[in-house]
């Protein structure tokens, strides 16, 4: 659907519709042209931000191992608490504090990296 | 045989069926099957929006009775809202017509909303009124004093029009029971077949506000505001003026009802 000019005998426009090409045509055959302002497209859905659990955890590159091995109480309650969801949203609000869990337990990770890398095809739940 | 509303109702509900009745959002036709009557409703566009200067107006409407045979086709050439201007010093654009046609002759026109004045000291005088309805209303200024962000026009439905301070664009509808000005909430604006539910943001006759925009009838939002884009108009609306992104008007709406002779 497009705003689509009608036309007067001498070209000039003499009113805006909103229609199909087609409609234009069939009822004012020739005498029609495309508006320059079109309607506004809606926004595009928001991305969103999944990866499997899998590459989350990958994402933690060369500390990932010891990541998954330590056995304190707060990395291990946010090892866990990933582990059991399907997926990890990187937009989930909740995800810089266990992040910032993890990096006080002295474990060498960039939070920033982690959540803003683009998600690739391969990290999708 | 005259052909009016006022006829249709003499005949009385007896002896007529009510085959179709449709809402009309863009431009289309309709093949009439049967005999019998249509009736038909029709709004214009709402003027765009402007940056700096007074916002035009709001489109007018109306209703019309007719006789119609099998085989007529009835077209409804639907407004644009009227183009935002994106410069200052550029006034808002008048809104299109929206054009009724039987067998392709126009038999009634629904104007748009009149292209905002070319400063912000005045506003532009409603001129324009319907043409070849049964029952029309024309089309609104803006409600709120000249200042430099007006929000936009409502639609009049029958009741008027009013810019209320919590929300930007104009709404139709009554902010409160004890406002005489607007439709009552919970009324139905019977042309169209819409119910008013509520004087919040987003419902039915309602003006757009911050993050909001209107749904059918409501002005745009007029607003200082430098980021993003002005929430729009609903459907036959004018938008506002604003520093930030202009929108454009409120595209017109079409509604038909159509009855076939039952013997």
């Amino acid at each position: 659907m497009k705003n689509i000019e009608i036309l007067d005998a001498a070209g000039d426009v003499a009113n805006t519709i909103f229609a199909e090409e087609e409609w234009a045509e069939a009822n004012y055959p020739g005498m029609w042209r495309e508006a320059a302002m079109q309607p506004a497209e809606p926004d595009p859905a928001p991305a969103q931000r999944h990866v499997s659990v899998g590459a989350f955890f990958d994402r933690f590159g060369a500390a990932k191992w010891a990541i998954l091995a330590d056995e304190s109480a707060q990395v291990r309650a946010v090892v866990r608490d990933a582990s059991v969801r399907k997926f990890i949203d990187l937009d989930n609000a909740d995800l810089p504090m266990g992040l910032a869990i993890i990096q006080a337990a002295g474990h060498q990770i960039d939070p920033e990296a982690i959540v803003d890398a683009p998600v690739r095809a391969e990290e999708l739940p | 045989m005259s052909t009016t509303l006022g006829d249709l109702a003499g005949y009385g509900v007896g002896g007529r069926l009510q085959t179709l009745a449709a809402l009309i959002p863009a431009s289309r036709s309709i093949a009439v099957t049967a005999d019998g009557w249509a009736v038909i409703s029709a709004m214009g566009g709402g003027a765009g929006g402007t940056k700096n200067w007074t916002p035009g107006n709001s489109a007018g409407w109306g209703i019309k009775g007719i006789q119609v045979k099998a085989g007529d086709v009835i077209g409804f050439a639907i407004a644009a809202g009227g183009a935002p201007t994106q410069s200052a010093g550029v006034a808002a654009a008048k809104g299109g017509d929206t054009v009724i046609t039987l067998n392709g002759t126009t038999i009634a026109v629904a104007p748009g909303g009149e292209a905002g004045p070319a400063n912000n000291t005045t506003k532009s005088p409603v001129t324009a009124v319907p043409t070849g309805m049964d029952f029309w209303m024309p089309g609104r200024q803006p409600q709120l004093p000249l200042n430099y962000f007006m929000g936009g026009a409502a639609v009049d439905l029958g009741g008027g029009t009013i810019a209320t301070p919590s929300i930007s664009g104009d709404s139709a509808v009554a902010p409160t029971p004890n406002v005489l000005v607007g439709m009552p909430v919970g009324s139905l604006f019977a042309p169209f077949d819409v119910w008013l539910s509520s004087a919040a943001p987003g419902s039915p006759g309602v003006g757009a506000t911050a993050g909001i925009s209107s749904s059918l009838f409501g002005g745009g939002v007029g607003t200082s505001d430098t980021t993003g884009t002005a929430p729009s108009p609903g459907r036959g609306g004018s938008a506002g003026a604003t520093s930030n992104t202009s929108v454009a008007g409120g595209a017109g709406l079409g509604y038909i009802r159509l009855y076939a002779d039952v013997s």
